[in-house]
């Protein structure tokens, strides 16, 4: 792009200005002709937008049929475009069967979801932001163990380790509780290494030191110097660990034994093999539940995802995690 | 690579001092203690529902039913299984497809977000990201849908490759694409996120400096921006290798949609779990879990100690 | 990398603000965990004096059936738990059974499993699960009633090891006023059947007279040829011969179908086969339950009243015997670590066979004293163009006990290994090898003997 300024400047008159490099870029963006300038930066912005609207449609073209879906019967979904559009009406009885289902079971699902989700939400913060501080920041023998063990917990694939947990929670008497998914969703090692290299690359060493000769407690030093900081990072660790504890569905489905104390996830499972397109052993008792029935359920599902998602946005928007304020 | 410094000269004398001041080793000694607070709660976690039944895991697979001692006769027995080498093979495949299309167009798009119009960033965000609220069970439905030439909104997509019916679309030699595919589609959106936020702790004015010193967007984005994220990066190749060998949704939502034209044990993580519930036999399904461990673990050691991702800077 | 901050806290949210709101919050969903687990906890149980509550797991299709049956037995408490039922081979009960048996309790007292093969897993070891019924548990007057060989799916040896609910025995559909327009008559024979397929992919291409794009085609066709592909010839040992002449026979027969579309590899519960064949289907060969399932719904064919119709099962040109193909039908299956086997069996009995349950089931009562309410009902609507009963009641005694419910699951084997295939465009020969293979290596891998004689 210099380069360029640089060969325009010598076409045109040049103006008498020393040649530091400020000015010189200075100098370029007045004397650049407007009309070169704006038409490589217009076309450089269209493909930019191409680009980023053809993968927007390969992201996003599935949940639009997904939220299209409950405004169709299910013959509908099938024999019309799959795009088009239904109607309202449509929507407000497909809703209703689901709602209707098996005593509000949907609600209770629901409800459950919310409550596994928030404990294991804020177990999982309580341990992850001081733990990923203190691996990043404060040296203590048997860090890099720490670190190590962390790793490997993450790398064991998951359905080894549910008998296992099945087998403690049985031990401490708490299978079939809520508490046997909670905690286990407190245990976010994930969290754990997004706040370590946070913390790692963002907080400069000497102003933890300043902050420590004014006699602050190493906790002093994390709560006055660290987490004001750290807003950025509690919110990215608090959305995955939501987003985590909400569509996890091994744990639950091996804790519970009552329908009624699934989360959305085992619901939603337990929904699909009752759904006649899935099971042909269904189709007969001529379930309510059909594939626009699912498709709400699911969408209630995914929904608080969404919310959370745009509510932890604000927290990451562009520069926050460059510092804080200034003045 | 060592951070800006924007301390004034004199505060950092001051603070030289001061350390020497109070005194080395009590300072340090005290860091020590107080480190060891910052993990305990999490340590405690760690230890109950990580460590022990990772090492309980461990255990199972190295013995039998009845608790005796197996050495490694699990592991030789889970290998010689008829269903062992097919899904490994399937799983070659789909690594070497999906984590290459993973690593580079997370890349790509993260790079293209911070880089591009600065206000579209949390609406294309979001917008990659939604896919990734659809786990398991909650696509199901969805991929039952856009794989079947005949009600998908792909459907022109699917017939430039002359996919005709469902069964077309998944035949066996496409399954490692189309797998790659929607784990691409539900994963992507997480990490564009985590890398979109790493991109934005580089400060503005490394950036602007680089723009001065004549870097044009590419050059910033190779030279500049990559390298100053790659614990980052690091973190998602060693997360998605680890994911992607142990895939297991992907083709359990497509043999469900598909009504069981995908094997149930498709996957190695796919075949343990079916030895653990179809015939109660926990220990060779541990055996497969540790050998997909073992894979995964070598691969994150390699990446850690080359990008030595475990210093303190 | 980052610019440094000032050192002035911000405005908005404190870092005492944050800890305070978190503790607040933390204290919140730890009341609110406290609650729910205490709910759980102290879950209302029945008081009832005499006995627990007896704890049935049932899928949602069922439970029409367990609360018909609570209604007209209100003295006994049942506490119904409803999952997904074993579908589709998911292995829900036996993932839990293999827990429950770690930590030696949690079992339920009664399970409904969709899954014909269920017993033959649940019996075996480690699982143990099933409770033996015809040692005294269940009254022999009771089994007698059954229909011939709609128990063989409980039995394990000679121990009979749960109740059947209904029976899913294949039967000829066909499309009355279509076949009289092209002036064909309704086949008897599979010779005769696969004459009009000939003909129908010649004169009316797109017409289908059956599909081979499901899992359970290979009991359609396979079982009704009897066919020793997966033949229980005692406790350890599986007959698998797909060098089988009986095999050979229906494969050759299929072949030339296959090829000119009439019994194309499709799936009927596919999104797109309403779609594609609504009002193309001429005949087919499928389990009972097609009536509804498929033809009289609106997301399969939707076909017209008074257009279809239930013909006897196809029987070999020279054969003197018809048998038929079971595809479905569950089990009720009671536990033997209940505490009160007396009750749950006669609930059992209950479930399975009496007509206060058996008249909402969802499918054709194995139990044939039931079985004539259940038809006699599903005739009332006329949808049909003649009485589904002579025809139901003559193919339930049909089933050919042959093809027998093995641990391995052969649908799910046949829809993984085989439909692809065929999908491909290979023919049904070749797939006979295929499935063979494959049923030899699982049946080797659950401790089983194979041989082909």
């Amino acid at each position: 792009m210099l380069n360029d300024d640089m060969a325009q400047l010598t076409v045109q008159p040049a103006t008498r200005r020393p040649a530091t490099r400020a000015s010189l870029a200075a100098a370029a963006r007045v004397t650049r002709p407007r009309r070169l300038r704006s038409s490589r930066r217009v076309g450089a912005l269209l493909v930019w937008f191409i680009v980023m609207l053809a993968f927007t449609a390969f992201f996003v073209v599935p949940v639009i049929w997904l939220l299209i879906a409950p405004t169709k019967t299910d013959h509908q979904l099938v024999f019309e475009n799959p795009m088009a559009f239904g109607s309202f009406h449509t929507f407000l009885q497909t809703w209703d069967k689901m709602y209707d289902f098996q005593a509000h079971e949907l609600l209770a699902w629901l409800e459950n979801s919310a409550l596994y989700s928030v404990g294991g939400v804020l177990l999982a913060l309580a341990c992850a932001v001081p733990a990923g501080y203190g691996l990043a920041l404060t040296e203590f023998i048997g860090r890099k163990v720490l670190l190590s063990i962390t790793l490997l917990v993450m790398i064991m694939p998951a359905s080894a380790l549910v008998l296992p947990l099945f087998l403690e929670m049985n031990l401490l008497q708490l299978e079939n509780t809520a508490w046997s998914v909670v905690l286990p969703f407190g245990f976010f090692p994930f969290g754990v290494y997004l706040s370590y290299i946070f913390f790692s690359s963002t907080i400069p060493k000497e102003l933890l030191g300043a902050a420590r000769v004014d006699g602050c407690s190493e906790w002093g030093v994390f709560r006055r110097v660290a987490l004001p900081l750290a807003r950025p990072i509690v919110a990215l660790v608090g959305f995955f660990a939501f987003v985590s504890d909400w569509t996890n569905f091994f744990l639950p489905y091996v804790m519970f034994y009552n329908d009624r104390q699934y989360p959305l996830p085992v619901g939603l499972q337990y929904l699909i093999a009752n759904t006649s397109a899935f099971n042909p052993t269904v189709a007969v008792a001529q379930s309510p539940v059909l594939r626009p029935e699912l498709a709400i359920a699911t969408l209630l599902a995914i929904a608080p995802v969404f919310i959370v998602f745009l509510f932890a946005q604000r927290a990451l928007v562009t520069g926050m995690l460059a510092g804080g304020t200034k003045g | 690579m060592s951070q800006t410094i924007s301390l004034p000269a004199s505060e950092r004398a001051q603070s030289r001092a001061g350390r020497r001041r109070v005194g080395g080793r009590q300072r340090v000694g005290g860091r020590q203690r107080a480190g060891y607070t910052f993990v305990a709660v999490y340590v405690l976690l760690l230890l109950f529902f990580g460590f022990a039944p990772s090492v309980y895991a461990i255990y199972l697979s190295l013995t039998r039913a009845g608790g005796n001692w197996a050495g490694l006769s699990n592991f030789f027995s889970t290998g010689r299984d008829f269903r062992f080498l097919p899904a490994f093979e399937h799983i070659g495949t789909y690594l070497a497809i999906w984590l290459v299309a993973l690593v580079v167009l997370v890349l790509f798009l993260a790079l293209m977000l911070h880089g591009g119009v600065r206000r579209t960033v949390p609406y294309f965000r979001f917008l990659f990201y939604m896919p990734g609220a659809l786990a398991g069970a909650a696509s199901v439905l969805v991929w039952l849908f856009m794989l079947d030439p005949g009600v998908s909104p792909y459907d022109s997509a699917l017939s430039l490759l002359h996919f005709s019916s469902l069964g077309q679309t998944i035949a066996p030699g496409h399954l490692p694409g189309i797998f790659a595919v929607i784990a691409f589609w539900t994963g992507a959106g997480g990490w564009i996120v985590v890398m979109n936020g790493a991109l934005n702790n580089i400060s503005d004015e490394v950036i602007d400096s680089a723009k001065i010193d004549g870097a044009n967007a590419w050059q910033l984005a190779i030279h500049v921006k990559l390298p100053l994220i790659k614990k980052w990066v690091v973190y998602m190749v060693i997360l998605a290798f680890a994911a992607g060998t142990q895939l297991f949704v992907e083709p359990q939502l497509v043999g469900e949609a598909s009504l069981g034209l995908v094997s149930n044990t498709w996957s190695p993580n796919q075949l343990a779990y079916y030895l653990a519930t179809q015939n109660a036999n926990f220990n060779y399904a541990a055996a497969i879990s540790v050998d997909l461990l073992l894979v995964g673990l070598i691969a994150a050691a390699i990446l850690v100690f080359r990008s030595k991702m475990f210093e303190i800077e | 990398m980052s610019s440094l901050t000032t050192g002035k806290p911000r405005r908005t949210l404190t870092s005492r603000g944050i800890r305070t709101a978190v503790a607040v919050f933390t204290a919140a969903g730890m009341a609110c965990a406290s609650v729910a687990v205490g709910a759980a906890a102290a879950a209302p149980r029945a008081t009832h004096s005499s006995a627990k509550p007896i704890v049935v797991w049932v899928d949602a299709a069922r439970l029409t059936m367990v609360k018909a049956y609570e209604k007209a037995n209100p003295g006994i408490k049942i506490d119904t738990v409803t999952f997904d039922g074993g579908a589709n081979g998911s292995g829900s009960i036996e993932s839990k059974v293999a827990l429950f048996n770690r930590v030696g309790h949690g079992w339920p007292d009664i399970v409904f499993s969709t899954e014909q093969n269920d017993v033959q897993t649940l019996g075996a070891a480690p699982f143990n699960f099933p409770a033996t019924l015809n040692n005294g548990l269940v009254p022999t007057s009771v089994l007698k009633n059954y229909a011939t060989g709609a128990l063989s799916p409980c039995l394990i040896g000679t121990k009979l090891e749960c109740l059947r609910n209904d029976l899913a025995f294949d039967v000829l559909w066909v499309d009355v006023p279509l076949m009289k327009k092209w002036g064909y008559t309704v086949p008897t024979t599979w010779q005769q059947w696969q004459a009009i397929g000939e003909s129908v992919a010649k004169k009316h291409p797109g017409y289908i007279i059956g599909t081979l794009g499901n899992s359970y085609d290979d009991a359609v066709y396979l079982q009704a040829a009897q066919c020793h592909m997966n033949d229980l010839i005692n406790s350890y040992t599986v007959l698998d011969n797909p060098a089988d002449p009986n095999c050979v026979k229906m494969a050759n027969l299929l072949n030339p179908l296959l090829k000119d579309g009439s019994v194309p590899p499709v799936n009927v519960f596919g999104a797109t086969f309403g779609k594609k064949f609504a009002g193309k289907v001429l005949m087919m060969v499928g389990p009972a339950w097609y009536g509804g399932a498929i033809f009289n719904s609106t997301s399969g064919l939707n076909s017209p009243k008074g257009t279809i119709e239930a013909a006897a099962p196809l029987t070999w040109a020279g054969s003197s015997q018809t048998w038929t193909g079971d595809v479905g039908g569950g089990l009720w299956i009671m536990s033997s670590h209940t505490t009160q086997p007396k009750l749950v069996a006669q609930v059992l009995v209950g479930l399975a066979t009496s007509s206060a349950s058996q008249d909402v089931s969802s499918g054709y009562p194995g139990y044939v004293p039931a079985a004539g309410a259940w038809i006699a009902e599903q005739d009332a609507s006329g949808y049909y163009v003649s009485p589904l009963a002579p025809v139901f009641a003559k193919a339930a005694t049909e089933i050919w006990t042959g093809w027998s419910q093995t641990r391995w699951d052969v649908f799910g084997l046949w829809a993984a290994n085989v439909t692809p295939n065929l999908i491909a465009g290979d023919t049904v020969s070749s797939q006979l090898p295929v499935m063979g293979s494959v049923i030899s290596n699982y049946a080797q891998s659950d401790g089983f003997q194979v041989t082909n004689k």
